[in-house]
């Protein structure tokens, strides 16, 4: 249940998007003998709700652009939820006001988030993953590029800097492999891309339509082979994916391949 | 997304360097630009110099077959008795080039400073 006091609407993130919660009030204190709507919100498991002081909506930038609610409302949307909501929104709100940014309101966060529903018996639990984003990617030379900027982008705020370089590198190895071995870089056949996020992991699938052809294991190449000139110098692809993620799984059909790419979040592997 | 256009020059003689050259590398090191880095690699080696250093400072985006590629100059320089020097890794990359095992066969520096600081006290020792 809740009421609003002239405060600016909270937000309640859900599986299926971002919605205010409002509720008519005047600021506190201004009349005797107001009285408040009171409503009602229903949060399902890992839902998250977010109240905000307007010192972030109406902060400006040197362009005296202001924050504005559709920014934070996108923003919102894009982040997986939870407490790791805070530190992202004060960083975009730093990228966005930019260095010497005189505090014109105050800035308060409070983040809200029901628990996860848990796991019926011990072992992953992944239906209370999110899908981040879902797209397909058109099978061509240097394709990888921008779908690992996507990824990146996509998980900006939900893993630290540094797994999401290692999770960049092995996305674009996973949907170079897709592109290239899988889809044979033909132009009728894009590769599938969806990322996934739960307070565990962030997921990220890489499909393609080679599914006839079994992806090999991953092995570490023998550089002294390599640079003697007895092995090719290439080879590194599935090595590096699986180097930098804290789990790949292979899943095949009969027309399809997804490669998993797994990273743990709250301080998965250090060294890949 | 294309990515900066890769460009790979061959610095004019750095004097510090002594007998050896540095490629400024500068983009995304990937297939495409084999014909790119071989050339300046080449040209790098047209003076015969004891060292050849890449300069990866302004480079954002090494994929595997960039890698295959670096594999390539580092057997060629081996074959040719010179020493391969890089710096200006970025700490991923850095990183890339450990587990890859490259970093045990070439000489790694943070920076230009680094290479030349330690060209120094090699040649200052008694």
């Amino acid at each position: 249940m809740y009421a609003n006091a002239g405060h600016n609407a909270a937000l309640q993130r859900t599986a299926t998007g971002v919605v205010e919660l409002r509720a008519r009030g005047m600021p506190l204190g201004l009349m005797e003998s107001m009285t408040y709507e009171e409503k009602v919100a229903f949060l399902e498991p890992e839902d998250t709700v977010f109240m905000y002081s307007d010192g972030l909506v109406e902060a400006h930038n040197a362009a005296r652009e202001m924050f504005g609610m559709k920014r934070l409302e996108r923003l919102i949307g894009e982040h997986a939820g939870g407490d790791s909501l805070i530190g992202f929104l004060r960083d975009e709100l730093g990228s966005f006001t930019g260095e010497g940014w005189e505090q014109e309101d105050d800035v308060t966060f409070v983040v809200v988030q029901r628990e996860a529903k848990r796991a019926a018996k011990s072992g992953d639990n992944d239906h209370q993953a999110h899908v981040l984003d879902e797209f397909e990617a058109p099978s061509r030379v240097g394709g990888e590029r921008a779908v690992m900027e996507r990824v990146a982008g996509v998980v900006s705020g939900v893993l630290p800097a540094a797994q999401i370089e290692r999770l960049k590198t092995a996305v674009s190895e996973a949907s170079m492999n897709a592109m290239e071995h899988g889809n044979h870089f033909r132009d009728d056949l894009p590769i599938k891309v969806r990322v996934e996020a739960s307070d565990k992991k962030v997921s990220v699938f890489v499909t393609d339509s080679g599914g006839e052809q079994p992806i090999p294991e991953a092995t570490t190449p023998d550089i002294e082979a390599k640079l003697e000139g007895t092995q090719s110098a290439r080879g590194w692809g599935l090595f590096l994916i699986k180097a930098m993620v804290d789990d790949m799984r292979v899943h095949t059909s009969s027309s399809e391949h997804t490669i998993e790419l797994i990273l743990k979040r709250g301080g998965g592997t250090d060294a890949g | 997304m294309p990515g900066k256009p890769f460009t790979a020059t061959l610095r004019e003689p750095v004097m510090q360097l002594k007998n050896g050259v540095i490629i400024d590398l500068y983009g995304e090191i990937n297939g495409s630009v084999e014909t790119t880095l071989n050339n300046a690699y080449e040209l790098a080696e047209a003076g015969q110099p004891a060292m050849i250093v890449l300069n990866f400072k302004d480079v954002d985006y090494i994929n595997s077959t960039g890698i295959a590629l670096i594999v390539g100059l580092l057997a060629r320089a081996r074959k040719a008795k010179r020493t391969l020097t890089v710096f200006g890794l970025s700490e991923h990359y850095m990183e890339i080039f450990n587990i890859t095992r490259l970093a045990d066969f070439m000489s790694v520096y943070p920076d230009e400073q680094a290479v030349i600081a330690n060209l120094t006290t090699k040649t200052s020792e008694p």
